[in-house]
């Protein structure tokens, strides 16, 4: 499979939360982090996440600061 | 008479390769500052001043003032100083010294030297996209390469918005963001607006 699905996925949920442009390139690392570091989603054996993960995902970043 | 360019002009649904090039003059002099993998394995390229990620938990790193971003289009690098070259894995790259490595290698790879600069930025419609070239002053190159496979199903989603993706974008200091593709058209509009907003 290619890397669209996943690159789309992310931006079909910036686009739902409202996020500007500088707020959906700064998530796209912020979810390769979680992943990297055991935070990982249930979509595959990859660890890559569901919709509902992203959007989860979303909705804490970028955490207490926003 | 001089060439006189506004970086805060927006631009909507153009074809022009020469206005595209005109854009992305605002590289020339950039300084490489690093490759970050994003979710997706999409390779982004980060030049200039370094900008503070917002995210704690992100604290302490930083993207660049422009990110190059590859989206899911195919990508090479090739190392002026170092000698190492690197593809995304649609790349048909084969030989001896050639090995399959995880992509966030990349980040730590020193490909192209830190603090090096881009002397040269080139536009070629390809497979029917635009590809953009990024030559530096360690004369290490960056190649974007929309991709295309004539397996892949068409650029619809199942998913509840259905965005199109562009083959690769430009987020720069002016609050301009630069989507090119997919096919031969881009824009360059307002990267602070809020979708819906």
């Amino acid at each position: 499979m290619g890397r669209k699905p996943d690159v789309r996925q992310v931006e079909e949920v910036a686009l739902a939360l409202r996020m500007t442009e500088a707020e959906r390139i700064e998530f796209g690392y912020y979810i390769e982090d979680c992943k990297r570091h055991g935070d990982r989603g249930s979509k595959n054996d990859r660890g890559d996440f569901t919709w509902d993960e992203l959007m989860r995902k979303g909705r804490e970043f970028p955490g207490d600061d926003r | 008479m001089i060439r006189l360019t506004d970086y805060a002009e927006v631009r909507f649904e153009s074809s022009d390769a020469d206005d595209l090039l005109s854009v992305l003059t605002q590289l020339q002099g950039q300084r490489f500052l690093s490759f970050l993998v994003s979710y997706g394995d999409e390779l982004r390229l980060n030049l200039g001043e370094p900008i503070p990620f917002t995210s704690p938990r992100l604290r302490g790193r930083s993207r660049g003032a422009y990110v190059l971003g590859a989206r899911a289009s195919s990508w090479v690098v090739v190392g002026g100083a170092t000698r190492l070259g690197a593809a995304s894995d649609d790349v048909q790259v084969e030989g001896a010294t050639t090995s399959r490595v995880e992509i966030a290698t990349i980040e730590t790879s020193r490909i192209i030297t830190p603090e090096a600069y881009v002397v040269d930025v080139a536009v070629t419609p390809r497979n029917d996209g635009f590809a953009v070239m990024l030559k530096f002053s360690d004369q290490s190159v960056v190649l974007i390469d929309p991709r295309f496979d004539p397996d892949e199903p068409p650029d619809a989603s199942d998913e509840p918005t259905g965005v199109e993706i562009a083959d690769w974008e430009l987020l720069t200091p002016h609050s301009r963001i630069l989507r090119v593709g997919p096919g031969r058209r881009w824009s360059y509009v307002d990267s602070t607006r809020r979708p819906g907003g």
